[in-house]
């Protein structure tokens, strides 16, 4: 057995009905690792696969939607991205203009327009 | 090196029919990588000796894993002429440059598309698998190593069809490539690769090599091709991932083709035994060596370094080389830099002779040569006895493999059997809840209850009443599992979360006080004063599991009474009575097989707390 699964099955035997919480990046592994336990003999309770996502909305989402600040539909991120880039100062920005990169052709950046 | 090969042969055939050792026992060693396994590997294979061959090239080096890349690089661009011609140039269709202009000045156009709508089979799968219908003609497959005979053209390329035979070929290539091209657009990218190569009989044809090294190579190619294309990349991605590892030349290393089977003899570039033992050890290939050269020459002194090289023109037809220009103290540069390259060359040496567990061979060559292979250890070799080699061995008869009709009905019935067992689930998964609504399903055939649980809305109910349905519930359930979790939560904490769990159900925002009154009640109730005076947890999962089927569940609230553990399960809906009888027996069950006694187990209504 993995030794990952085996640690978590002997702590769910040891402690039955304690609440165990498990962080994993996506829910679909935090399924299979479950299923994982339970087939290889241990029958498991109270073990919470959690992804940090999981966690963090609760704590801060309940405060950004009683602002007014609701969630973006999905797929608009990289739109919201390009705005928020487009809407950056070009003088003295976050970024550097790709002029002024290091490249291998050109070891020393351009010197900035007036 | 064949006489070498051919003795190392003899004994290892001759010491396992003595059975003296076994095959796994031998490990066969050669400096250098390219061209030098490839006649030992043969020579084993005259003797019928299991062979493992591994760092027999490096896998950029290979030419199947070439001519894959060009391949995928005219089916990645089907415009593009020069990637095409490439192809048929190559090893998988082996056309002549005269066959391409005959072609040519027949009017023929290099583009995968070139003979129009070709006369596709019904079954993609199976290009070639018929003779065209009606004015078409099967062409010779010549070079191209089609498994079931030619492929068939299209009548209204008669000009073509009619023409010389190098124009049949060349169309005949093209229908193919046609076939390959529609695949990578039909298939996962490795999955058409694999048709591919069944196809055309390439991966059987590199299998053929000795040792199978290019068909490992093959296989190697089609798990990278896989692999790039799973990470997002398209086919030309793929091909330049594959000639990115053609320019790491000593970094990706040749695969066996078979990898770990046990009883074989192992055959393999001194650089790839490091940390591998053997009883038997040979060190191969005695004219195989090579003087260290300096390429380049790097000094580091504190936090700068400094290189030097030499600029040089290899020549394409022999191994000479010009020299555009250096630095005027290469040499010294040069004389700095040997003394790393030979000390290198010492710990390669001192790698191979230590490797062999009872017996080491040295194959020695005694006529002049400016690089011994095994270098400084021939000076050690006086006083060593000479092999003592039987002068020949006899290859065991290989007995013919059983291709009868009978024997392939068999094979395929063996196969569907196993596919069936392998297909056959070894174990399931249900929840506490899908359990719960199929048998009431079952139950109460058509009953379309206000409280369908998939609307959100219910639209049956004279106000199309919004706490209705799963959305509902969800809410609920969240509500109270805060309300449980947290001892201080006020009214508007339950508001706040209410806001955000309703984000995507806007229209429940308008009942959220009657969903924060409910919980109002549900928290008056006796039970929850217990549940929050004792050991408690809400919203439990579990997973349980007998003789294969398992079963999970998510158990509302639980906590620990006088006698043993109480189970609440949360119901929005109206109709109670027994239905859920069943789901209650079902967390009994369970808890009793993770070792929880259950006292009581017990459905609360929120709508009738009151």
């Amino acid at each position: 057995m993995d030794p990952f699964v085996q640690q978590l099955a002997a702590l769910c035997r040891a402690h039955v009905t304690r609440s165990k919480w498990v962080f994993v990046p996506t829910h679909a592994i935090g399924r299979t690792l479950g299923e994982r336990i339970a087939l290889d003999g241990t029958n498991w309770l109270n073990l919470r696969f959690v992804t940090p996502l999981d966690v963090a909305l609760p704590m801060g989402a309940p405060f950004l939607v009683e602002r007014g600040i609701e969630p973006s539909e999905e797929g608009l991120g990289a739109a919201l991205i390009m705005r928020l880039l487009l809407d950056l100062p070009e003088d003295g920005g976050y970024f550097r203009s790709p002029r002024s990169r290091r490249t291998m052709t050109n070891p020393r950046p351009a010197a900035s327009s007036p | 090196m064949e006489q070498d090969a051919n003795r190392i042969a003899t004994y290892i055939r001759s010491e396992v029919d003595a059975k003296r050792r076994k095959f796994s026992d031998f490990l066969i060693l050669t400096r250098k990588k390219h061209k030098r396994i490839v006649p030992y590997a043969r020579a084993l294979e005259a003797l019928n000796i299991p062979i493992e061959v591994s760092g027999a090239g490096a896998f950029g080096q290979s030419e199947e894993v070439e001519a894959l890349t060009v391949l995928l690089r005219a089916l990645s661009d089907p415009q593009d002429p020069l990637a095409l011609v490439a192809v048929l140039r190559g090893p998988l269709f082996g056309i002549s440059d005269p066959e391409l202009f005959a072609y040519k000045q027949c009017g023929g156009w290099f583009s995968i598309f070139a003979s129009g709508d070709e006369a596709t089979s019904a079954d993609d799968s199976k290009p070639d698998s018929s003779p065209a219908a009606s004015g078409g003609l099967a062409a010779a497959s010549g070079g191209f190593p089609s498994t079931s005979g030619g492929l068939r053209l299209q009548a209204e390329d008669s000009d073509l069809v009619t023409g010389s035979r190098p124009a049949v070929r060349v169309t005949a290539a093209l229908t193919a490539l046609r076939q390959y091209y529609r695949w990578t657009r039909l298939l996962p990218a490795a999955a058409a690769l694999d048709r591919i190569l069944d196809h055309t009989g390439y991966l059987a044809l590199a299998a053929t090599t000795p040792g199978g090294v290019e068909a490992g190579d093959v296989l190697h190619a089609v798990d990278r091709v896989r692999q790039v294309v799973e990470e997002g990349s398209s086919l030309a991605g793929a091909a330049d991932a594959l000639e990115a590892d053609s320019e790491e030349r000593n970094e990706v290393e040749s695969l066996p083709l078979e990898p770990g089977r046990t009883d074989v003899v192992r055959v393999m570039n001194l650089h790839k035994a490091k940390g591998l033992e053997a009883n038997v050890v040979f060190l191969a290939d005695p004219t195989g060596g090579f003087a260290p050269r300096v390429d380049v020459h790097i000094e580091r002194r504190d936090l700068k370094a400094q290189g030097w090289f030499q600029v040089i023109r290899k020549s394409e037809d022999s191994f000479a080389t010009t020299l555009l220009g250096q630095d005027a103290d290469w040499e010294a540069h040069k004389a700095a830099e040997l003394p790393y390259l030979e000390a290198e060359q010492d710990r390669l040496l001192y790698v191979a002779a230590t490797r062999a567990r009872e017996l080491l061979v040295v194959s020695r060559f005694t006529g002049n040569q400016k690089s011994p292979a095994w270098g400084v250890l021939n000076d050690f070799l006086a006083s060593a006895k000479e092999l003592p080699i039987p002068t020949s061995a006899t290859a065991p008869s290989v007995k013919a493999l059983d291709c009868s009709t009978k024997a392939q009905t068999d094979s395929d019935g063996a196969r569907l059997a196993a596919h069936e067992q392998v297909e056959a689930p070894s174990w399931s998964v249900t929840s506490v809840t899908a359990e719960a609504h199929h048998i009431a399903r079952m139950t109460r055939a058509a009953d379309a209850t206000a409280d369908d649980p998939t609307k959100v809305v219910s639209p049956g109910t004279p106000s199309h009443r919004a706490d209705a349905g799963m959305a509902w519930g969800t809410l609920i359930h969240g509500l109270l599992e805060h309300a449980m979790r947290h001892k201080s939560a006020t009214r508007e904490d339950l508001r706040r979360l209410a806001m955000w769990m309703t984000v995507e159900e806007p229209r429940l925002r308008t009942v959220i006080d009657e969903a924060l009154d409910t919980v109002e009640r549900v928290g008056s109730a006796d039970f929850w004063q217990v549940a929050r005076d004792h050991s408690r947890s809400v919203e439990s999962p579990f997973f349980v599991s007998e003789s294969g089927r398992l079963t999970n569940g998510v158990i509302d609230l639980m906590f620990q009474g006088d006698g043993g553990w109480q189970v609440i399960d949360y119901k929005t809906d109206v109709a109670l009575a027994n239905k859920y009888a069943d789901q209650l027996n079902a967390y009994r069950a369970a808890l009793r097989k993770v070792g929880c006694e259950v006292a009581d187990a017990s459905v609360v209504s929120v709508r009738a707390q009151k």
